[in-house]
């Protein structure tokens, strides 16, 4: 596809992946914990 | 449990920040991935897993080996699933995000009429013209890879426009519109057949790839057959076939009205 405004109006790639990358983080430390106490 | 924990931590090893942040690339690897192909119920059910098998192993005291199969076979499932879309990200370098809303509700409302009024009077000039065309009005709900397949337009509906680009021997007249609002958003998108096998045999690929399409995902597709000039609506897999210009205003009035206001 070639070069798009689909940008225009959606928030910077950073603060879009953000919520995902914490999540993320959360359920690999939830996930770590409890299979190694 | 909190004496343990207490102890998980004092005994703090790094296989432990191993497994964590190996944990954590892999689980955003999944949702990105979900995330791009619109698939986010899938991502919800990985959650879900992802912590029933860690309770599962905390349980059952599983070898911490064995615990951390369970999301690398989840992943493995959502590569093979999303196998083509992954080579297409990676060959193009990125992801992109398609879910920016054009137009938001008063101004929807707005142009919804005039966007009908054209979308049939280009539907019906197609039709008398013998010219095929399928136009898939979809509520930002396309999988990233079918837009990446065609060419931006990004611009107001029209009919001249519609009719032009569906004009026989143009570059983007073989595959897809998708109608996103009150916008054109893409043109000569590949879309995935319909395998289903009860179709009458005077159905081509183009009717073939409108319903395949809305077997998927929840859009509504409007395909004009190059041979007879029939003007068909296919939603959730279904094909009504010889819609008149009352069938066509009900479905783009339910696309405008219902599926852009949700």
């Amino acid at each position: 596809m070639k070069k798009n405004e689909y940008k225009v109006g959606t928030p910077n790639k950073i603060l879009k992946s953000l919520p995902l990358a914490i999540l993320a983080i959360v359920l690999a430390a939830v996930t770590v914990l409890l299979i190694n106490i | 449990m909190l004496e343990r924990t207490e102890e998980f931590f004092k005994n703090f090893k790094i296989e432990y920040a191993l497994e964590f942040i190996g944990l954590a690339v892999l689980v955003y690897f999944v949702f990105a991935v979900l995330r791009g192909n619109k698939a986010r119920s899938v991502s919800v059910i990985f959650t879900l897993y992802v912590l029933v098998t860690a309770v599962v192993s905390y349980l059952a005291k599983l070898p911490v080996g064995v615990s951390l199969l369970f999301p690398l076979v989840f992943a493995i499932a959502v590569v093979a699933l999303f196998a083509t879309e992954i080579k297409r990200a990676i060959w193009t370098g990125k992801s992109k995000g398609h879910d920016g809303k054009h137009l938001e509700g008063a101004a929807l409302q707005e142009n919804a009429k005039e966007c009908i009024n054209e979308i049939i009077k280009a539907l019906q000039n197609m039709s008398k013209n013998n010219v095929g065309a399928i136009i898939i009005l979809s509520n930002s709900n396309m999988p990233t890879a079918i837009l990446d397949s065609g060419v931006a337009i990004n611009s107001n509906i029209s009919s001249q426009l519609i009719e032009s680009i569906f004009f026989p021997k143009t570059p983007l007249h073989d595959g897809a519109m998708v109608i996103n609002g009150t916008k054109i958003q893409v043109a000569g998108c590949f879309l995935p057949l319909s395998q289903e096998t009860n179709l009458p045999k005077e159905l081509g690929t183009r009717h073939r790839a409108g319903i395949g399409i809305t077997e998927t995902i929840n859009v509504t597709s409007i395909i004009v057959s190059e041979e007879t000039g029939v003007i068909s609506v296919a939603h959730g897999g279904k094909l009504k076939r010889y819609a008149d210009t009352e069938m066509l205003k009900n479905t783009l009035r339910s696309f405008y009205w219902q599926d852009m206001m949700n």
